[in-house]
């Protein structure tokens, strides 16, 4: 089906691949159809795009980019919600704020969005886990990965 | 809603496994513990405002220029 995108104007894309979050995006209740689009090798950020809103799109990353030993514990209403039978069929994807000031660019990695491939169903999840916070500033993090690394 | 009114120290069951237990009142401030299976969460309700708000910035700043810097400024 075609549909209109925020930066790559109209396109084509295979229906089979709507993520659909039936409560939508937190503050986003009424949008339930979203695309991934802008997939790269060498660059982690994509976007999420909605659908039916072609001015809705999020910059979102792989939330393992951002914290390589992410383990986010999923209660059972999301497992039950998602009807998620293989952990290993699940993506978590963090929402990007990409401000002017590049040093504030900041990932959630405390409300995930938790997509299950088996189905495409997708909710975005509050975590209870005080290590991940709704603002990680990229560059910061992962300049100290950096100097840990060099040590 | 419900609503209970509950002395120090007294407690609210919510099914088998929620216990919820007035700790402490000084002034405005009540301290209230909450005893939940590991499979519940259990947040403040401002984080969900925050991530909201933080949800709608991330929705409006996503210029595509700065997304590209950021890529050459990464490789």
């Amino acid at each position: 089906m075609l549909i209109q995108s925020k930066h790559l104007g109209l396109i084509e894309i295979d229906e089979e691949k709507i993520i659909t979050f039936q409560e939508g995006i937190i503050g986003f209740s009424d949008i339930h159809r979203y695309i991934l689009l802008g997939e790269e090798e060498e660059n982690p950020f994509q976007w999420l795009q909605a659908v039916d809103e072609p001015n809705l799109t999020f910059v979102v990353v792989p939330s393992k980019m951002i914290c390589p030993t992410y383990q986010p514990k999923l209660n059972q209403d999301v497992l039950e919600k998602l009807e998620i039978g293989n952990l290993e069929r699940i993506l978590y994807y963090s929402i990007v704020v990409l401000p002017e000031d590049i040093s504030q660019m900041r990932a959630n990695l405390q409300s995930p969005l938790v997509i299950n491939l088996e189905n495409n169903k997708a909710k975005q999840v509050v975590l209870n886990q005080p290590e991940y916070k709704v603002r990680h500033y990229i560059l910061q993090e992962m300049g100290e990965a950096k100097n840990v690394s060099a040590d | 809603m419900l609503v209970l009114t509950r002395k120090l120290n007294q407690a609210i069951m919510i099914g088998d496994s929620i216990e919820i237990t007035v700790l402490e009142v000084k002034g405005e401030q009540i301290k209230i513990g909450i005893s939940a299976p590991k499979d519940i969460s259990v947040y403040r309700k401002e984080i969900y405002l925050e991530i909201q708000e933080e949800n709608k910035k991330a929705a409006s700043l996503n210029n595509l220029d700065l997304l590209k810097t950021l890529k050459s400024k990464m490789s």
